[in-house]
């Protein structure tokens, strides 16, 4: 076997090494756009629900976005949120579409979740080991369908990886997590309908928002919440289905 | 007035000799009425490929030396899939892909005298397509369900020769009936050996889940 010829035959497959995100090492940085946020994620009848605040903040000093987008489609049946430093964040999501792309074209099949999660999370504790010591500041959350089913994946900032029924990442998701569990029977098997398992995931980012200054509060901004069907893919529910199951919590909280 | 080609004459020979001491070898994927079989004969036993339940294949080779390179090409491709990505994600698109940039290499390297005489033919069970990968790094991606041939090739590069192995495969035994009773496919596995002089010939079913 000829070394070279099959580690050329390699770099035709595989994406370009981890780049740094022009950050050079060592130097100081002064101000870190930080999305705070609460992202969760969980399998209902259909498929999968995931859902985020909308706050980008300034390390908890001001608050600079209230439209940010938090959770991503980076394939036709894959969503992705992230907590952490808003560059970083890009970094994986522009990495997690890169892959995906190149990886669909190539082999004429979708790439698998725990694929995509096994190459973020190499990318992640690859980065901190050879590019900049302080590593990735993302924590992220990848949920997708493939021929295995629906599944949710955690990958933290040291770049380990857990698998979940639901999840919810970000500094609001102490939260969003126990608002979760008071449903973990139902989550574990998946047996909410669509509509019931967007206003649960409305409640645990209400629940969120309340209490955590890193996210959005339910009277502020609209959340976002999508939900990965088996038929469909990737989908973003519409403002005018999220609105009036919003004013109904707001209500709630009123009373 | 002889025709100089420079490197293309190098390539072109190169090719052609690894050609010549795989005419006699081939394998053949073939399409009964009830299934799917490979058919091989080499002068060494042939490498079966299998990887997970997304394809099955098979390598042949003129010597050990061949289809053990091959083989490790295979091994060294898959690994490499299965640690950026998963297991899951081995698809024979990315392997025919690999393998044949590789064999392309083989004949551009100039500092080897021979290319690899190893082919290769991997059938994906997902899409139902036949991949052929020849020895120059040629290859082919054919849809099942939009041919109507029931024979493909790689080695056998003597016309004649190919034609009289094809002339035999038709007589194949449906799959399903030659598995339960193997003598069926004696006759045919025979003559087979008597025609290309091979001395292993091996018949192997391509099931779902897998050869």
């Amino acid at each position: 076997m000829r070394r070279e010829l099959i580690e050329r035959a390699f770099s035709s497959i595989f994406p370009s090494p981890v780049r740094a995100p022009g950050v050079v090492h060592g130097q100081k940085i002064n101000t870190v756009a930080q999305s705070g946020t609460t992202v969760v994620a969980f399998r209902y009848k259909d498929g999968l629900i995931m859902a985020a605040d909308r706050k980008t903040s300034g390390g908890y000093f001001f608050i600079d976005n209230l439209e940010a987008m938090k959770i991503h489609e980076v394939a036709v049946h894959t969503g992705f949120g992230a907590a952490g430093a808003v560059a970083h964040i890009q970094l994986v999501l522009h990495e997690l579409e890169l892959i995906n792309s190149s990886f669909r074209s190539r082999a004429r099949h979708p790439l698998s979740v725990r694929g995509q999660v096994n190459y973020i999370s190499n990318m992640i504790r690859d980065y901190s080991l050879y590019v900049c010591p302080w590593g990735l500041e993302a924590h992220s959350l990848i949920a997708g369908i493939d021929h295995e089913g629906a599944s949710i994946y955690g990958i933290f900032v040291d770049g380990a990886v857990l698998e979940y029924p639901y999840s919810s990442v970000g500094s609001g998701s102490d939260q969003a997590i126990a608002r979760l569990d008071q449903e973990q029977r139902q989550l574990k098997a998946g047996s909410f309908k669509e509509k019931a398992a967007i206003e649960l995931a409305l409640r645990a980012i209400r629940q969120a928002g309340l209490r955590d200054s890193g996210s959005s509060d339910l009277r502020t901004a609209l959340p976002s919440v999508a939900k990965i069907t088996y038929k469909n893919g990737f989908e973003f529910i519409d403002e005018d289905v999220l609105k009036p199951v919003v004013a109904g919590l707001v209500e709630e909280l009123k009373s | 007035m002889k025709l100089r080609l420079g490197l293309l004459e190098e390539f072109i020979i190169k090719k052609v000799e690894a050609e010549q001491r795989l005419s006699n070898a081939f394998a053949a994927f073939v399409v009964t009425k009830d299934g799917l079989c490979f058919v091989a004969a080499s002068k060494v036993s042939p490498v079966r490929v299998q990887q997970n339940e997304n394809f099955g294949g098979i390598i042949i080779g003129e010597t050990n030396k061949d289809t053990e390179e091959m083989t490790s090409v295979f091994r060294a491709v898959c690994m490499s899939i299965q640690s950026a990505y998963s297991e899951d994600d081995v698809h024979a698109r990315l392997v025919v892909d690999m393998m044949s940039n590789y064999l392309r290499w083989t004949i551009e390297d100039m500092d080897s005298p021979q290319a690899t005489a190893s082919e290769m033919l991997i059938y994906d069970m997902h899409r139902q397509v036949i991949h052929q990968i020849f020895l120059n790094g040629d290859f082919t991606e054919i849809p099942l369900g939009e041919t109507k041939e029931k024979q493909f090739f790689v080695g056998a590069y003597s016309k004649r020769l190919r034609r009289m192995i094809a002339k035999e495969l038709q007589k194949m035994p449906e799959v399903s009936k030659a598995l339960k009773d193997p003598k069926l496919i004696g006759p045919v596995v025979s003559k087979l050996g008597k025609l290309t002089g091979m001395k292993f010939v091996n018949v192997i079913a391509v099931k779902r889940s897998g050869i």
